[in-house]
């Protein structure tokens, strides 16, 4: 007990005894100490770092078993919810076979041809001074004594283009021009041999015209207005309820859909659209895609009966 | 052969204490690795070798401190000796009485360890912030203590449990009517 109490004591005075002695003289002692612990710290760190390299991927096995297990429970129930669906499926054909032997014979619509078939005619379009000339009578004259007169062809006012082609080719008013799927505007007269066109700006043009949209979700069939010419650049698209929502950048097509053309054609893009306080109907101006169409050749849309239907009768 | 156990000893806890004490810090907390090592070898050596581990533990501490040695060897060594009474009371056999032992003495050893240092610093002792700190290091302390000891618990009787039942040979009770 005395040499214990005496070991404990000479341990204590020892240490506040250290507590005096001038740091300069233990700091060798403690840098020497901090080093003889750097291999063991090595040591420990790589070895911490295995243990926490091993966790990591037992932690990673782990998940993965739990995403497994999972992924068969979805499994099993997918497949189990298959066969249920096929079971169904069998019973409601099974169902639908009993209905239609108890409806007696089906009725099965049988196709009819069109009435009416489309027919593209390609015509050129004149230049200005060949035009220039025939209003001069210079080229009418020299091709009277061949039998061309004047009412057989129509050369209409200064501004208007003309194309080459006529009554000749079935060609009468009012029928609409095409620059591939651009509306180029419509027959405005028609001669024998050459017919006068009346482009979207033109003052009096008038067309039914739809908006369209371009969405996620594919295209959105917009309300639909009257497109006019105002002799302008641009076009106006009237009768377009406040109410709907409309956009500058947004299509405007033909609204027509009286089963001639499978798809509508492109009238321009809108390119500003006001709503005035207290307006009723928004005021859109669209710019004409023609405008930036290189024309040479146009197509003009004729419709014909269909010969199939006449043979029939 | 004992002194070699006893320096052995020591070295890994100044390592331990050097590389996992940091990395084990909660905030200013951080657990006295050397502190556990005490009570480890208060529990497990002699009187005397106890003793001897304490002082060593201490100047250990000394040497990772900031500045000085000699503070962290009188405290190290109060300490083992109330331990020492402590286990020679029963104290340790006690499940909910040790933690709170162990708590109590390491918090008293630590504020005088830090009030000790301000006043061999010349600096006032700010005793809420020592009492503090004591308190946080000692219950991380302790609290890692007895969470190792349930992981080791844990590890050994699982793997006993293993080894009994690897062990055990199965017998079918057609064997046991052809041989008895």
């Amino acid at each position: 007990m005395f040499s214990r109490l005496t070991l404990i004591l000479f341990i204590c005075s020892a240490g506040a005894g250290l507590t005096f002695v001038p740091p300069e003289l233990t700091e060798p002692l403690r840098g020497l100490v901090r080093d003889a612990a750097h291999p063991g710290q090595f040591t420990t760190t790589a070895f911490m770092g295995l243990v926490r390299h091993v966790s990591e991927r037992v932690h990673d096995w782990q998940t993965a078993e739990e995403q497994l297990e999972q992924l068969r429970t979805a499994l099993a129930k997918n497949e189990r919810a298959m066969r249920q669906l096929q079971e169904d499926q069998a019973r409601l054909r099974e169902e639908l076979e009993q209905a239609r032997a108890k409806a007696g014979p089906r009725l099965v619509p049988s196709s009819s041809e069109p009435l009416l078939v489309p027919h593209l005619i390609e015509a050129r379009l004149i230049g200005s001074e060949t035009a220039s000339l025939w209003r001069n009578r210079k080229l009418l004259d020299a091709g009277s004594a061949d039998g061309v007169e004047t009412s057989l062809l129509v050369l209409g006012r200064d501004d208007q283009l003309i194309l080459d082609v006529g009554t000749d080719a079935a060609i009468s008013e009012r029928q609409p021009v095409y620059a591939g799927d651009v509306v180029v505007g419509r027959i405005a007269a028609a001669g024998r041999w050459t017919s006068t066109l009346e482009s979207v700006t033109d003052a009096n043009f008038r067309g039914a015209a739809r908006v369209l949209r371009k969405t996620d979700a594919g295209w959105w069939r917009g309300p639909t207005g009257l497109l006019k010419g105002d002799g302008s650049e641009l076009c106006l698209l009237d009768g377009i309820e406040a109410s709907q929502p409309v956009e500058v950048g947004d299509a405007v097509v033909t609204a027509t859909e009286d089963g001639v053309l499978p798809v509508p054609m492109f009238y321009g893009k809108i390119v500003e659209a006001r709503l005035r306080p207290g307006g009723t109907r928004w005021e859109i101006r669209v710019e004409p895609a023609m405008k930036n169409q290189r024309l040479e050749t146009v197509h003009v849309l004729r419709t014909n009966l269909n010969p199939t239907r006449l043979l029939a009768n | 052969m004992r002194s070699v156990v006893l320096l052995v000893y020591c070295y890994l806890a100044l390592v331990l204490q050097a590389s996992a004490a940091p990395e084990l810090a909660v905030g200013e907390f951080v657990p006295s690795l050397l502190a556990m090592a005490l009570v480890i070898g208060v529990a497990r050596f002699d009187e005397a070798a106890s003793t001897a581990c304490a002082a060593g533990l201490g100047f250990l501490a000394d040497c990772l401190g900031p500045t000085g040695v000699g503070v962290e060897i009188v405290a190290f060594t109060l300490m083992g000796v109330v331990l020492q009474q402590a286990r020679r009371g029963g104290i340790f056999q006690t499940v909910l009485l040790a933690p709170l032992v162990l708590f109590v003495v390491l918090w008293g050893g630590f504020t005088g360890s830090l009030a000790a240092r301000s006043a061999l610093a010349g600096l006032p002792c700010d005793w809420n912030r020592c009492l503090t700190l004591a308190a946080g290091n000692a219950g991380y302390t302790v609290l890692l203590g007895i969470a190792l000891l349930l992981a080791a618990r844990g590890s050994v009787a699982c793997f006993s449990s293993r080894r009994r039942a690897v062990s055990e040979e199965y017998v079918s009770n057609r064997w046991r009517m052809l041989t008895q």
